[in-house]
């Protein structure tokens, strides 16, 4: 037990506890201010979304642990990160002015109605929710890693406390909540990682300058690709890069965000300052090379091995519950997003589209009957129609989502997760086709797109698979080493294109309310 | 800073298509083993290797700001006379509506 840190935890779980249930309470509390906070982030809150969100507990804890065990392969993030959401500041604009003219606040609502299709939307909603699920549970791992050494719990009941607090912030205070503790959560992991990262190479070794001269004379070949034992081949580097980049704005709790601004031009101005985030992962990149030279494990627990390294100080005690502080934030601010994410994905892209089907009617109709809804006032009313409804649908899913990701966690305690993370971070570039497409080329059809992202998931669901089954075949049947999402990649963009040019073109009005006319 | 004229905005956003393939292709094979892959020079006591990556943002970073500032690459705001939708659901249900409508069009275009 750790009574500093854990006076921080409990201290910050309140905060973030009342600062999200405060941020809800500042809305209408209809379905789409709890999704998109009736589109009024400023700038600070926008900033900080986009920032905090996508620097995940796996950014923190992975980045010194890549350095350890890959050398400058870790550079990696910081590589793609340069260019990775230039794409947003080139079509978010038109994102955020069309979801504001036309009522939007998914991805998949944007895309399914460029291409008149309900059945793009509940693909694209299921595959989204797949991909979350070990994204979160890399989140959840790294809340439980840091409980465990601060309490001395099993890192599961660990993880469970903490995302109890999140679930009571994102259901209470839905996409505002999210926002706020954003801006909370960010600030402290920019202090606290700046912080360690200069403060520990210089109590160790005299100044950030000097460690590195240990590393040239000691250990170069963790500073230049191929790394140490040659792990990282340029190629496979250079391609990680390339989908990372391709894939980055095309998650949907990223895209999402075009919908909670407040002005299309504040979605570029996000992007534009988005690089100052960025270098908070120089720390800790300096903080994994100090980690090569002390002989620190190749795993998550690098970060608070480091601070361990300073054992007997009079700062240590605090230096550990700063570190503390900051994985709990970087683990919960994405953690919230993807929830509230896959909450209102689920429910938007997936139940909606899908009510007028009978077996849907009718778990909706038992729903209501048990309470699970609320009775609309019309009991006729569909959900598409009942703002109530649709809300506590939402928050019904983001536990659910939670509990699945809780159980994987314990199930497979977080290891067997990195196969699913492969697939995870293919599948949002299987969107890519459909934004890219579906913004810029009139000639891009229904048919096309529902060919396209078809052929895509199939693919890359059937690799992954042979991968896991028979990696020999698997290996055989991709000389060329491709990954994953660049195999869907290239059978969605080729089937949409010729599905598009072999099928009726979209109606003059479809064009025109997507500016493309 | 004002906004640059329309015709002018549509060259300069293609120029920074251009700016961000190069700035990508910087940072993987064959231009990064080439140019980048390195220890030394040492900017700072960091090596060569992270410090050209770093210089790729920062290059970015500022070609971003100076888009932003000169509103070169499409930031138009929804207008005026746009019928704003308050987020509601009936957005959806006005979108099918209109969908239908577009299948009409559709026939009338074909026609």
């Amino acid at each position: 037990m750790r009574p500093l840190a854990l006076t921080v935890v409990v201290l910050y779980l309140f905060a973030t506890v009342i600062m999200g249930v405060w941020a809800g309470r500042r809305g209408r509390g209809s379905a789409g201010d709890y999704v998109a906070a009736e589109r009024s982030f400023g700038p600070v809150v926008m900033y900080f979304v986009v920032g905090a969100t996508i620097f995940s507990a796996y950014a923190l804890l992975g980045t010194p642990q890549r350095v350890v065990a890959r050398g400058s392969d870790a550079f990696y993030v910081l590589a793609y990160g340069a260019v990775g959401l230039v794409p947003l500041f080139f079509f978010g604009a038109r994102v955020r002015r069309i979801g504001a003219r036309e009522g939007f606040f998914t991805q998949a609502e944007l895309v399914a109605a460029r291409f008149e299709s309900p059945a793009v939307s509940v693909m694209m909603g299921l595959a989204s929710v797949v991909a979350f699920v070990p994204y979160l549970v890399i989140q959840l791992k790294g809340a439980g890693l840091v409980m465990e050494a601060v309490t001395g719990w099993s890192s599961v009941y660990g993880a469970a406390v903490v995302y109890l607090v999140v679930l009571v912030y994102v259901i209470t205070g839905g996409v505002r909540g999210v926002g706020w503790t954003n801006v909370m959560q960010g600030i402290a992991m920019l202090v606290v990682v700046w912080v360690l990262g200069l403060w520990i190479p210089t109590a160790l070794f005299g100044s950030v300058s000097a460690m590195f001269d240990r590393v040239v004379a000691q250990q170069p070949e963790f500073l230049t690709l191929p790394g140490p034992e040659g792990r990282t081949p340029i190629s496979r580097y250079s391609s990680e890069i390339l989908m990372s980049i391709l894939g980055l704005s095309m998650w949907p709790h990223v895209f999402m965000k075009c919908f909670t601004a407040r002005s299309a031009r504040l979605v570029q101005q996000s992007v534009v300052a988005y690089p100052t985030f960025l270098f908070f992962l120089v720390p800790l990149v300096l903080l994994g090379y100090v980690a090569v030279l002390a002989g620190g494990p190749a795993d998550d627990t690098v970060l608070l091995w480091l601070v361990d390294r300073l054992a007997g100080s009079a700062w240590h005690p605090l230096l550990f519950a700063f570190v503390v502080f900051a994985i709990l934030a970087a683990s919960m601010s994405t953690g919230d997003a993807l929830l509230h994410a896959g909450g209102s994905i689920w429910v938007r892209d997936v139940v909606l589209p899908l009510e007028r089907w009978r077996w849907a009617k009718a778990a909706i109709w038992g729903a209501r009957r048990l309470r699970i809804l609320p009775r609309p006032e019309r009991p006729e009313d569909p959900l598409r129609e009942d703002e109530a409804g649709q809300t506590r649908a939402i928050r019904l899913m983001i536990v659910l989502l939670a509990v699945i990701a809780w159980v994987m966690l314990d199930a497979v305690g977080g290891t067997s997760v990195v196969d699913l993370l492969l697939l995870a971070y293919a599948i949002p570039i299987q969107f890519l086709p459909l934004v890219l497409l579906g913004l810029y080329w009139p000639r891009a059809s229904r048919r096309g797109a529902e060919v396209g992202l078809g052929a895509g998931l199939v693919t890359l669901l059937s690799v992954f698979v042979l991968q896991q089954v028979d990696p020999q075949a698997a290996a055989r049947l991709n000389p060329l080493q491709l990954e994953l999402g660049m195999i869907g990649l290239l059978v969605n963009g080729v089937a949409m294109v010729v599905g598009s040019l072999l099928s009726r073109p979209p109606s003059s009005l479809v064009l025109r309310r997507f500016e493309l006319r | 800073m004002s906004p640059a004229p329309v015709e002018r905005r549509s060259v300069w956003s293609r120029v920074a298509l251009v700016w961000f393939c190069s700035s990508t292709a910087a940072l993987v094979w064959p231009v990064y083993p080439w140019l980048g892959n390195r220890v030394e020079p040492r900017v700072a006591g960091l090596p060569w290797s992270l410090v050209y990556v770093l210089l790729v943002i920062a290059a970015n970073f500022l070609v971003l700001l100076a888009l932003y500032g000169r509103r070169i690459v499409d930031a138009r705001e929804l207008g005026e006379d746009d019928d704003v939708r308050k987020p509601t659901t009936k957005g959806t249900h006005e979108r099918r509506a209109g969908a239908e409508a577009g299948e009409a069009d559709q026939e009338r275009d074909r026609a």
